[in-house]
């Protein structure tokens, strides 16, 4: 894994990289509106309208997207760091949520603020929970996580439809899903008359916590070098490296599964099978795209909740599929992955002993 | 006893084959030492691929045009993975979800969003002897 380095390149280049993102994602939006034969004009404004066009928009439809797309997305860029490739952050966040709702729902009685400190950490530690089982496949057996996380992600989808099924279905046995949790059990609103939920602080928190663990302390240093040359970091570091890589799944697998809590208790409200639109794998285009630094997760992730917001607009107001917005980026995500495969090959023409590069 | 064995083995029969015909294409690729984890949207384009041939042009070119969309997708693969030496994982991963968007927005903007039961001709039953 050669990750690029965390350092901070020049504010004049970093602009330039963001203008230059933001002119791929327009350019790709309107080819595939005239190739799909949409009017153009009103595919645009409609995905401007529903992501940035009022203040609204902007925190009820994009902010309230960013935030488990930030929480998944440090996830997954933590891992990745690591040299840990953690495909399984959707089926981390589908087990936080089941945990946190079930919390959430049982402890009804306590002091309201306890419950939610409860239920997030019971999210946190069921995605931790999810993600041991990878985990220790990996460091007992050398199990490839990238086969066993993409396996335990329908594992969690088909666990959370039994589960609103059967011991968490809402009490009439009618729909599948589970009560509703008590309005004094919600994460508090920080916009009124809008969706936008604290979640966002925790979110943003993460983020700067986690780039700052990367950049300034020992253990994101020898997370870091664990994922750079696992044998460099053994043999000149003396660093534990499975050990360093376990934990770094298991608080991926933690921040992944607090992203599905903050989910139930800031935005559904219950647990039901559809609950993430995919967050889990978007995560990988968010964490890839802010080249796997925390701090810029928070920025792609934001670009990311804007796009699906305004993905849902276009399909409203436009008749555009909001798949659409999913061809997109999946695009950015090929993108950026040649683009660093290339430039690699050209400065070193031949090294290329590792098959595993991002 | 028959009436419930015989429905049985047909389905496990039915669903059986497009995970043999997958799993030999994955075979094949990982012989060569490659890992394809995008084997899902090579499934993706290809049953969208037999719906649009099947539908104008009948069964054959329906088979044809399916095997060549999933050969679409496994250039893509190549020309990332092989030649620009792109990880496979991350490449993978996104032509899964390249494709799930691709044949979903191609769906919606061939046939509209209605959901309604498209027919096109099958190929005709099988008999086990």
């Amino acid at each position: 894994m050669q990750a690029p380095a965390l350092r901070r390149d020049s504010v004049a280049w970093e602009l330039a990289r963001a203008i230059l993102v933001l002119l791929a994602i327009v350019g790709t939006t309107v080819l595939l509106l005239f190739v799909g034969g949409y009017s153009v004009s009103s595919g645009l404004a409609a995905l401007w309208r529903g992501s940035l066009g009022s203040w609204y928009a902007f925190t009820s439809a994009t902010l309230v997207r960013a935030i488990p797309l930030m929480l998944t997305g440090v996830a997954v860029a933590i891992a990745f760091r690591a040299g840990v490739l953690n495909i399984g952050a959707e089926g981390q966040l589908l087990a936080g949520a089941a945990a946190g709702a079930a919390v959430a729902l049982t402890l009804g009685g306590l002091p309201a603020a306890i419950v939610v400190v409860l239920a997030l950490a019971a999210s946190a530690v069921g995605g931790a929970g999810w993600a041991s089982l990878a985990a220790f496949l990996r460091s007992r057996f050398a199990v490839l996580e990238v086969i066993s996380t993409i396996m335990l992600n329908f594992v969690a989808l088909y666990a959370v439809s039994y589960l609103v099924r059967g011991p968490l279905q809402e009490p009439t046995h009618v729909y599948p899903q589970s009560s509703t949790i008590g309005d004094a059990i919600h994460l508090p609103r920080i916009v009124s008359a809008g969706r936008l939920h604290s979640g966002l602080l925790l979110a943003l928190g993460v983020s700067f916590v986690a780039g700052w663990v990367l950049r300034r302390t020992a253990a994101g240093f020898r997370l870091i070098a664990a994922g750079e040359s696992p044998s460099a970091a053994t043999s000149a570091g003396g660093i534990d490296v499975m050990a360093t890589t376990t934990r770094t799944f298991l608080v991926s697998g933690a921040l992944a599964g607090l992203a599905g809590g903050v989910e139930v208790l800031g935005v559904t409200f219950a647990l039901y099978e559809n609950i993430s639109p995919g967050y889990g794998y978007t995560a990988i285009a968010v964490a890839l795209l802010a080249r796997l630094d925390p701090w810029r997760v928070a920025v792609t992730a934001l670009l990311f909740g804007g796009l699906e917001a305004g993905a849902g607009a276009m399909q409203r107001d436009a008749g555009v599929p909001s798949t659409l917005v999913t061809v997109i980026e999946a695009a950015l995500i090929l993108a950026v992955v040649a683009a660093g495969a290339l430039r690699r090959r050209s400065s070193f023409p031949a090294s290329d002993t590792s098959p595993i590069t991002a | 006893m028959t009436d419930v064995v015989e429905p049985f083995f047909a389905a496990t029969i039915r669903t059986a084959v497009p995970l043999a015909l997958a799993a030999l294409g994955e075979l094949l690729v990982e012989r060569t030492g490659l890992i394809n984890i995008g084997l899902e949207g090579a499934i993706l384009a290809g049953a969208f691929g037999a719906l649009v041939g099947a539908s104008g042009h009948g069964v054959v070119l329906g088979f044809a045009s399916a095997a060549a969309a999933g050969l679409i997708v496994a250039l893509i693969f190549v020309a990332f993975v092989v030649w620009a030496r792109a990880d496979q994982i991350i490449t993978g991963t996104a032509l899964t979800l390249l494709s799930m968007g691709a044949t979903g927005t191609l769906y919606r903007t061939m046939y509209g969003s209605s959901g309604a039961a498209l027919s096109i001709p099958t190929s005709a039953a099988l008999p086990i002897p």
